[in-house]
């Protein structure tokens, strides 16, 4: 059953396509020459050939764009304009001439009020068989996050190439070919929400108003509705590809565009965090009342198969590891077969995390007997496993002297090294310089785009203070009920979960618990995959997992089943607490017609 | 000549071109360093409210698809234009970016009134799942 856990052996199909689709637009100001290319066919070719539109069309926007809470442009202020500039991405067997869009576009509600000008990057490629490319909206999270990361990290046709999980060479990392770029599969659209790129509000709105997950998911579905009817890409396949904060946006998103009549094909959830609630951690573990420790149990054995793959990593292990999979199962089954003398151990584990293990009661450690009797069905160390309960949080422990990564957990760094005050995270660290450096001379050099008056902000960190987390009368996001709602208005919706097995940040084991909620709703068959690969929240930075990704989402976009991926039936079944008393399970509904 | 060696015939001009309007922009754009609320979290979060929130107990089953049904109702207008019992035609239902209940208005108005409701677009969106 749990074959998507599996190494694929030798499975390193790189699909490699030849001009798949047709009909990339870009959002070229100088639109009529947007759509000679759209049209792509042989005698837009030739057309391209005759005419000097292809010429690069660099942009100085003079736009002062402000990030500021209550601040916004008047509307005689702003501009649908872009830099157009050409390239061309090689990989063994394809050559794709492709077009980068950098500028703005004007995100308006439906009576045609403006309301936020958005910066984005679009890569578009024409196509060669009459056919409308798929079309991809990608987006980072936060909240308050630009859309950067994934796009100097993951699938454009340039990335920053890093040493992760090491740091060598930090923090100069080279611009390099993307030999895993989707752009032989999708065009994709980089959003940047207002106050964050260079996207502001436009008055009498501000920025701040757009701070909400509802106000954030009206501006983003308004943006994609502009970008498809300037565009002229009504027509194409549509995908929404979010990360961290970006998957449950993604959940709302794409009830909301389903209900304004934008029908999706698809949508891609890497590194989820679905339901804030989920995470007692973070979310619930309220100081001055342990009413906050309800859910703790379940983080506990939530962030366990992470922790565990991560230890491994570090050769805490014995056996010494055959397969990430296999151990990722081990690790799932020992948690939830542990689950009731985890409940023991949970609330000091909780506040652990904060380094508070004894703040309401006298702490409650395992026994070196019991980690003992651990050692054999979880195939941890005994130090892995001292580590894990450790009262300083398993971050400190795992490594004697040194912090592991929590958006990567193999990424470490020495205590003493100086860039940890500022940053508390080794595998944040690897990236956050790096590739805010590279944007600054990427900007210009490639995408022949420069704001001279304005600066661009990969993380606005004045969002994340204000932001309104609330969501349909609940304090925080649980976006299961969206997801759900989003695949009843189209039941052929094809959502993908993407996982990395180091990811301490969104661990791999509560995502697929929350997607197994899915299970209990009857005749609900979703066209859902789940898959996994070595690599934190980040995984595409994994020279590994990059190409595998890159495969899977080939299968993906082509309708391919993808190889050993799970379904909504072959996920574990949500925990036993999240169904109210009286509901029977999935499983006990199954053992039941049996 | 084939459209793709027509293509690869054209890609050296259009790369050398690239290369010069690229060189003519020398400067670079300012990007501000991100700094983190209290030192972690990272560039991407995902970040908490500063304020803990009571749990909540995760959904399943029949309340997992109410509260579905609630959010469905919620952007198809249950909370403006087709609240209480209110009906619309297909053109408001475009004027009002319920491009949803336009496309679908002639199923969804079985009556053939003209008209819709929210109970309507239940209606229908129950014989869909029905399917």
């Amino acid at each position: 059953m749990r074959l998507g856990r599996l190494a694929a052996p030798g499975a390193m199909m790189i699909s490699l396509l030849v001009l798949v689709g047709c009909g990339g637009g870009d959002g070229n100001p100088a639109s009529s020459s947007a759509s000679a290319l759209s049209q792509a066919s042989p005698q837009a070719l030739a057309q391209q050939q005759a005419q000097p539109q292809a010429a690069n069309a660099p942009y100085t926007d003079p736009v002062p764009y402000s990030p500021h809470a209550n601040d916004g442009l008047a509307a005689s202020q702003v501009a649908e304009k872009a830099a157009v500039m050409h390239y061309q991405w090689k990989s063994d067997k394809t050559t794709i001439n492709y077009t980068t869009t950098t500028g703005h576009l004007t995100a308006a509600d439906a009576s045609g009020k403006p309301e936020a000008t958005m910066s984005y990057v679009a890569y578009t490629a024409p196509g060669t068989n009459g056919k409308p490319r798929p079309l991809t909206f990608v987006y980072n999270g936060g909240p308050g996050s630009s859309s950067i990361w994934l796009r100097l990290g993951s699938f454009a046709p340039t990335r920053v190439a890093t040493p992760d999980p090491l740091l060598t060479n930090w923090p100069n990392y080279p611009l390099v070919d993307n030999a895993e770029s989707l752009i032989d599969t999708t065009d994709m659209v980089f959003i940047d929400p207002p106050g964050t790129g260079l996207s502001e509000a436009i008055l009498p709105f501000t920025n701040q108003q757009f701070w909400g997950c509802d106000s954030d998911v009206d501006i983003m579905r308004d943006f994609i509705i502009r970008y498809l009817a300037s565009n002229n890409r009504g027509s194409s396949p549509l995908y929404l590809y979010g990360e961290s904060y970006g998957t449950p946006r993604t959940d709302m998103l794409a009830l909301a565009l389903e209900t304004a009549g934008v029908q999706l094909t698809g949508i891609v959830l890497q590194s989820s965090i679905l339901n804030y609630f989920a995470d007692s951690i973070e979310a619930t573990a309220i100081f001055g009342t342990k009413d906050g420790l309800v859910l703790d149990t379940d983080t506990l054995a939530g962030y366990y198969p992470g922790y565990a793959e991560v230890a491994a990593y570090f050769r805490q292990v014995s056996p010494p590891l055959l397969d990430q999979g296999l151990f990722a199962l081990q690790s799932e089954i020992f948690a939830t077969g542990q689950y009731n003398h985890f409940q023991k151990y949970a609330e000091t584990w909780t506040l652990s995390q904060f380094g508070l293990p004894g703040y309401f009661d006298p702490p409650v450690y395992p026994s070196t007997r019991t980690l003992q009797s651990w050692e054999w069905p979880s195939s941890l160390t005994l130090h892995a496993l001292q580590a894990y309960f450790d009262p300083n949080s398993f971050g400190l422990a795992l490594v004697p002297g040194s912090t592991i990564g929590r958006y990567d957990g193999r990424v470490v760094l020495l205590n003493s090294d100086p860039r940890l005050q500022t940053d508390g995270d080794p595998s944040d660290i690897l990236i956050s310089q790096p590739f805010t450096t590279a944007l600054a001379t990427q900007m210009p050099d490639y995408l022949g785009y420069t704001a001279p008056n304005a600066t661009y902000q990969p993380l606005n960190d004045e969002i994340i203070n204000v932001w309104d987390f609330s969501h349909n009368g609940e304090a925080l996001p649980d976006t299961l009920p969206d997801l759900l709602g989003a695949i009843q208005l189209n039941p052929k919706l094809k959502v993908l979960a993407e996982n990395g097995y180091h990811d301490l940040a969104t661990p791999f084991f509560t995502t697929e618990k929350q997607l197994a909620r899915l299970q209990t709703v009857p005749r609900l068959n979703p066209n859902l995959q789940v898959n996994f690969f070595q690599g934190g929240h980040m995984i595409y930075l994994d020279d590994v997992a990059r190409p595998k990704m890159k495969s899977d989402l080939v299968d993906y976009y082509r309708d391919q089943p993808i190889p050993l991926a799970l379904s909504l039936w072959t996920l574990p079944a949500p925990w036993r607490d999240e169904a109210p008393a009286g509901t029977p399970t999935a499983t006990a509904q199954a053992a039941a017609t049996q | 000549m084939s459209p793709i060696s027509r293509l690869l015939h054209i890609v050296p001009v259009v790369v050398v071109l690239g290369a010069v309007t690229g060189s003519a922009q020398a400067a670079t754009q300012a990007v501000a360093p991100v700094t983190l609320p209290k030192g972690n979290h990272g560039v991407d979060g995902p970040f908490f409210p500063g304020k803990r929130a009571a749990p909540v107990l995760p959904s399943t089953g029949t309340q997992l698809q109410q509260q579905a049904q609630q959010r469905i109702d919620a952007r198809m207008g249950g909370n403006s234009v087709l609240n209480n019992g209110a009906s619309i035609t297909k053109a408001q239902a475009q004027s009002n970016g319920l491009g949803f209940i336009a496309q679908h208005f002639d199923q969804i108005d079985t009556a053939r009134s003209g008209r819709v409701s929210l109970n309507d677009v239940k209606q229908y969106l129950q014989k869909q799942q029905g399917q």
